[in-house]
């Protein structure tokens, strides 16, 4: 009995007491009642290294776009498979929104306004409705990230190219591919979206830039952009209007292939254009094209062909976004090129008389506009494709070879390159021998190699090169315009009008504040107009001083003002910088005044030089002795000389009128120094009293009588008569014979034309 | 340390006993039902004569968690009271059974944890002669049998840690042939309907499982997602009862020779339902911080062919089982995770010893194949959290059983469980005693231990989940 109750006993101690291994504490974590489950989102991760991915891409860095791509998806179906809204069909913007802020982004919110922006993008891309993504719109936007990977990957390693950051000149070549990639894209993006029936516009974009912006924090590249929008905006609403009415696929289809070309024109113009040095047949050919394409561009814009006009509101918002960009260093203010622009079309393009037309009417570019722009411009271009054909010969010529291969060239051939409308045909060859006649003139206007206006007795033996010819049709061109204007109007074709003082006086009214911000008139000159009038009537090589200034005397005057008053004091310019001859006071252009002894020093030492393109004055300059170099310099400088000169200073618009005068002396020198010697005999000084008779006429007691005796007085005595006794005393004089004058006699009359001209 | 423990124990046997005073006290239905089943008790002029035999038996049972660390419920004692009708408790061959309803069921009630009540049909069928129809366990397999795991016959797994097994429901034609020369039998079973395993009970409140049943293993309470922490908003998309009930099974099974004599071969072959239902589920972030988990219980098919062969020496019977199984996948859609399973193969080889009142079982199982693949979104971060098609992968398993009768009608009896990893990577020691002090009066006591280690070859354990479930239960019952 007892054994057995000791089995019992044993039997229950057995079996309840166990082992002490099952009773310490073992807690393993499926028993936590706070366990979570971790979910992995790796997949996800990827998104954190978005931002560097596409980046790399925009900086063409990354071979391919796939991986990003892949990435987005995966994100999209993770989120698609792992969030579910109130509604499981859809997710409403909200929620959308707590997810991506609460799981996926943590560091960069998703803000109410990004997320209005995002919705506005996802009706563009999969429609629907504009509070709600539905699950099968998750899809969709899937499979368009998938499609759309080929079209991304085919621009890959054109990114900075098509962003304005290409710096390697290796990849600038192949625009026709960009272009194509870039069309296809967008035409891809066309048929996949629904941006054809939504009311998706460019101020949508714009936000959602900026959003993204705000979003993204600190995205330099995204900034950068941001910095260009207003611009493109500007841009799109001169070319596309205010609110692009596209309602077909057809009209999406035409402005996006406009757009493109628009955009592939503007990256040609930035990498091609705008930089190119133009010193070869080929880069000016190349010019040629790019503005053909441009033009055509312009007038298939989407709002000419709709309104016919680009908006002159939008067009001066242009202008102000241009300037607030600070694109151009320039004197010239937003305020001015606005104004400005409007004058040039009223009487540049329209030609209406100075005086008439307001800039005020102006309400844009209009077609007709546009046309007179491509017509000048083929005017300018017939004469340009001319040019270049010669050059690409050889890169220098005689005149005479010149004239002889211009005057032989095809009209016909000329025409049909140039590609114009039959309604410009006859301009154009009028045009053409306007070009001919100028250059048959002798003298002519010639440029040489070192790209100054030469002027010599016998211009014939310059040689001249692409750049004095270009010039040469530039000068031709801005004629044509300043005459469209301000010409009498007398003739049909512009080159045969002539510009009476009133005309030039008007242009200057017109223009002034334009010109004063160029630094080509200075404020302080009293009567500028009439002083040019003056200069182009008498000191061109074919002026005559009546009251007209004709084509060709402008045209002349044109360039001896570009060479003097522009390129030849540049230089000067550069070495007064370079010798320490400037002062740190500036002028009223904010150009550096000179010390007046530094500046003269410098000028007889490197006279020759500085006066290459009038070598026989230089020469004649280079003998006078000290006193008689003093004395020359302080006749020339009476002329140029500022009321408001300081001692021992020079200011740059004194050296450019130096220069100037120094030219127009030296073109009179060589129209009527016929037999060369460096010297003006009576005879020769008789022969250029035509030229000054009105002029002289005018201030003149005697009016016309005695004309020529009064001229040949200021020549020889330097000085006006100061009676009808001088006159007389000199003209007795003159007949036991005149000594011959030199070009200090020509500094006294220009410095006694100057006074009796004020 | 061992002090420490048997500390714990008898602490635990005390909770166990104040526990019923307790309830006793606390709920006067309770108590009144305590005090009939004294009286009847004290007054009954029936007597049964073996308690292995009982007809209807009424127990009053306390059971405590003992770890320290045990943390599945907030409370660690638990009350039953159950109450069981049992025509089949002792082992008769088909032939032997009487003819009519026969039954083993058993219903419990907890009081104050509804959770833990339940109602186990273990058998509930008619025979009639060959044909039995109903619920009704077969030996099909030795391996299915002697380690509970449910590839034929669903499991009662109230208590994962102490699973039982119950019948397949359908129609069995059972021939036997026991006196020729070679016996042999067969039994053909058939059916439209499948009831599959019993498991633990469960609440779901505001999204949460209930911590209140210490079987249910609940999900986990929270999902973090990149750093934000949500809490799981659970909800089990019941499958639609037909389509669960309404699922055909058959299987069959012939063998030959005597169990209990001399060698004797079974075979058996089953086409039907996986027991234990698939469970799929997918998880959504909703706007409200919170994780929205649908689980999605689904029936799934798989094949089962098995073998087992022995020989019965005097006490001592050698034995070799083997199962294989192949299994069908169930059908998710995609965003649907859920573990798919290989074919698998047991193999199980045993001896027992049997003396007058004492046997003893020793045997070995080994599961190659049952490579789990878990589909669907949540692949990678399911693996901890999806069932595993065995409890174990191959174990150690050692079953004493003890009668012993100590005076005229007062008897022991003693059943011991010892299972162990091949890798010794866990250990489940589960004893259940009973001492029968009057013909119809019983005490009895059930202890189950459980240590699993917290390694790789741990995780793989299905007990991982229990491990701190180490528990002792007693009570006291009664047999009408």
């Amino acid at each position: 009995m007892c054994s057995k109750y000791m089995t019992l006993a044993l039997a229950l101690t057995f079996g309840l007491t166990g082992c002490s291994r099952f009773l310490n504490g073992n807690h393993s974590a499926k028993e936590d009642p706070n366990r979570s489950v971790v979910i992995d989102t790796k997949e996800v991760d990827c998104l954190q290294s978005m931002p560097v991915t596409f980046q790399k891409f925009f900086d063409d860095e990354a071979p391919t776009l796939t991986p990003a791509v892949e990435c987005l998806k995966t994100a999209l179906h993770t989120f698609e498979r792992r969030f579910k809204g109130e509604n499981a069909k859809y997710y409403k913007s909200e929620e959308l929104q707590h997810f991506l802020n609460r799981y996926l982004l943590q560091k960069n919110q998703i803000s109410d306004s990004f997320l209005v922006e995002l919705m506005k993008l996802k009706l563009v891309l999969v429609g629907g409705d504009a509070d709600h993504l539905t699950r099968d719109e998750i899809e969709q936007i899937s499979q368009f990230i998938d499609d759309t990977e080929p079209f991304a990957n085919s621009l890959r390693g054109q990114m900075k190219l098509l962003f304005f950051r290409e710096t390697d000149s290796n990849r600038l070549n192949n625009f026709a591919a960009t272009k194509e990639n870039l069309l296809q894209f967008s035409k891809f993006i066309l048929g996949r979206t629904q941006v054809t029936q939504s009311r998706y516009e460019f101020v949508d974009l714009k936000d959602f830039a900026t959003e993204l912006d705000k979003f993204l924090v600190d995205s330099t590249s995204l900034k950068s952009l941001l910095r260009w929008m207003p611009l493109a905006e500007s841009i799109k609403l001169v070319f596309l209007g205010d609110h692009a009415k596209l309602y077909t696929k057809s009209e999406w289809a035409s402005t996006t292939q406009w757009m493109v070309d628009a955009y592939i024109d503007v990256l040609e113009f930035y990498y091609q254009i705008k930089d190119a040095k133009l010193r070869t047949p080929a880069e000016w050919n190349q010019l040629m094209s790019w503005v053909d394409r441009s033009f055509d561009l312009v007038e298939k814009s989407p709002i000419m062909q709709e309104r016919r006009v680009f908006a002159a509101d939008a067009l001066d918002r242009l202008i102000d976004d241009v300037w607030g960009l600070g694109l151009f260093q320039t004197n010239l203010t937003a305020p001015l090129i606005k104004d400005n622009y409007k004058k040039a079309l009223v009487h540049f393009v329209q030609g209406l008389p100075g005086g008439q037309g307001s800039a005020l009417a102006v309400d844009g570019i209009t077609d007709e506009h546009l046309r007179i722009l491509r017509k000048e411009y083929h005017v300018w271009k017939m004469t340009q494709i001319a040019i270049d054909d010669l050059y690409l010969k050889k890169s220098d010529w005689t005149i005479p070879e010149l004239r002889h291969e211009i005057q032989t060239m095809s009209v016909t051939d000329l025409l049909n390159r140039v590609g114009g409308s039959s309604l410009e045909q006859e301009e154009l060859q009028h045009s053409w021998q306007d070009f001919v006649n100028l250059i048959s003139l002798k003298p002519m206007v010639v440029y040489g190699t070192d790209f100054k206006m030469k002027t010599m007795y016998n211009n014939d033996l310059v040689r001249t090169n692409l750049a004095g010819m270009n010039m040469l049709n530039l000068t031709k061109s801005i004629v044509r315009l300043v005459f469209r204007g301000y010409g009498d109007h007398s003739s049909p074709f512009v080159f045969e009008n002539k510009m009476p003082e009133s005309g030039l006086v008007h242009f200057e009214e017109d223009f002034r504040d334009f010109g004063r911000a160029i630094g080509f008139l200075d404020p302080r000159q009293i009567k500028p107009a009439e002083r040019t009038f003056k200069e182009g009537n008498f000191f061109t090589y074919h002026g005559n001083g009546d009251q007209f200034l004709t084509s060709s005397e402008f045209y002349e005057h044109l360039n001896m003002l570009i060479t003097g008053g522009s390129l030849v004091v540049g230089n000067i310019f550069d070495d007064l910088q370079a010798q320490g001859c400037l002062t740190q006071d500036k002028d009223i252009f904010g150009k550096q005044i000179a010390v007046e002894d530094c500046f003269v020093k410098l000028f007889k030492k490197n006279i020759k030089v500085y006066l290459s393109h009038i070598p026989w004055m230089a020469q004649y300059l280079s003998q006078l002795s000290d006193d008689q170099f003093k004395q020359a310099y302080q006749l020339l400088m009476s002329v140029g000389r500022l009321p408001t000169s300081q001692p021992n200073r020079v200011e740059w618009v004194e050296i450019r009128t130096l220069t100037t005068v120094l030219q127009y002396v030296e073109s009179i020198y060589s129209v009527y120094d016929l037999d060369r010697d460096q010297m003006l005999s009576a005879k020769e000084v008789r022969g250029a009293t035509p030229r000054f008779a009105t002029f002289i006429s005018s201030i003149s007691p005697l009016k016309s009588h005695m004309v020529e005796d009064i001229f040949l007085y200021l020549v020889y005595e330097g000085k006006k008569p100061t009676g009808l006794t001088s006159l007389l005393a000199f003209k007795v004089k003159s007949m036991t014979g005149l000594p011959k004058a030199d070009r200090m006699n020509l500094f006294k009359v220009i410095g006694v034309l100057k006074s009796e001209a004020e | 340390m061992v002090n420490l423990r048997l500390s714990a124990l008898r602490a635990g046997l005390f909770e166990v006993l104040s526990g019923l005073r307790r309830l006793l006290m606390k709920d006067p239905f309770i108590a009144g039902l305590f005090l009939s089943v004294i009286l009847v008790v004290l007054f009954s002029s029936r007597a049964h004569a073996d308690i292995l035999e009982p007809r209807v038996q009424a127990s009053l049972t306390q059971a405590n968690f003992l770890s320290p660390d045990y943390n599945l419920t907030q409370k660690k004692e638990f009350q039953f009271i159950s109450v069981g009708f049992d025509t089949l408790s002792k082992f008769r061959a088909d032939h032997e059974l009487e003819n009519g309803l026969q039954t083993q069921m058993i219903g419990m009630v907890a009081p104050g944890t509804a959770v833990l009540s339940y109602l186990d049909v273990k058998q509930l069928f008619w025979k009639q002669n060959f044909l039995s129809i109903g619920r009704k366990k077969e030996s099909w397999s030795y391996i299915d049998n002697n380690f509970t795991l449910g590839m034929y016959q669903p499991l009662f797994q109230w208590d994962p840690l102490l699973p039982q097994q119950q019948g397949l429901t359908g129609v069995f034609l059972t021939v036997e042939s026991p006196d020729t020369v070679i016996p042999w039998g067969f039994v053909a079973f058939g059916s439209p309907l499948f009831i599959p395993d019993q498991g633990a009970g469960y609440q779901i409140r505001n999204g949460q499982f209930e911590r209140s049943n210490p079987y249910f293993q609940a999900p986990p309470k929270f999902f973090v997602i990149r750093g934000q922490t949500d809490t799981a908003d659970y909800n089990i998309q019941k499958p639609d009862t037909n389509d669960v009930i309404f699922n055909r099974s058959f299987a069959g099974k012939v063998y030959f020779g005597k169990e209990q004599e001399g060698p004797y071969f079974q075979a058996s072959f089953a086409n039907k339902p996986v027991n234990q239902l698939a469970l799929g589920f997918q998880g959504f972030v909703t706007p409200n911080n919170s994780v929205d988990v649908e689980i999605q219980p689904q029936v799934y098919y798989h094949s089962l062919a098995s073998a087992d062969a022995l020989y019965s020496f005097k006490d001592v019977v050698v034995g070799l089982s083997a199962l294989r199984e192949s299994i069908s996948s169930p059908t998710y859609d995609p965003q649907w995770t859920y573990v798919d399973y290989s074919r698998s193969d047991l193999i199980s080889p045993f001896v027992k010893v049997r003396l007058k009142n004492f046997n003893i079982a020793l045997s070995y199982l080994s599961v190659s194949g049952a490579t789990e693949t878990i589909k669907g979104d949540l692949s990678d971060q399911s693996s901890s959290y999806l069932p595993h098609r065995y409890p174990f992968q191959s174990a150690y398993q050692a079953v004493l059983n003890y009668r012993f009768r100590l005076v005229a009608s007062q008897y022991l009896n003693f059943s011991t469980r010892y299972l162990q990893g091949s890798q010794n990577e866990f250990t489940l020691w589960t004893t259940q005693a009973s001492y029968q002090f009057r013909s119809n009066w019983s005490v009895s006591m059930t202890t189950q231990m459980v240590a699993v280690q917290d390694s790789a070859a741990g995780n793989l354990i299905s007990y991982q989940a229990y491990n701190n479930n180490d528990a002792v239960a007693m009570g006291v019952n009664y047999v009408f």
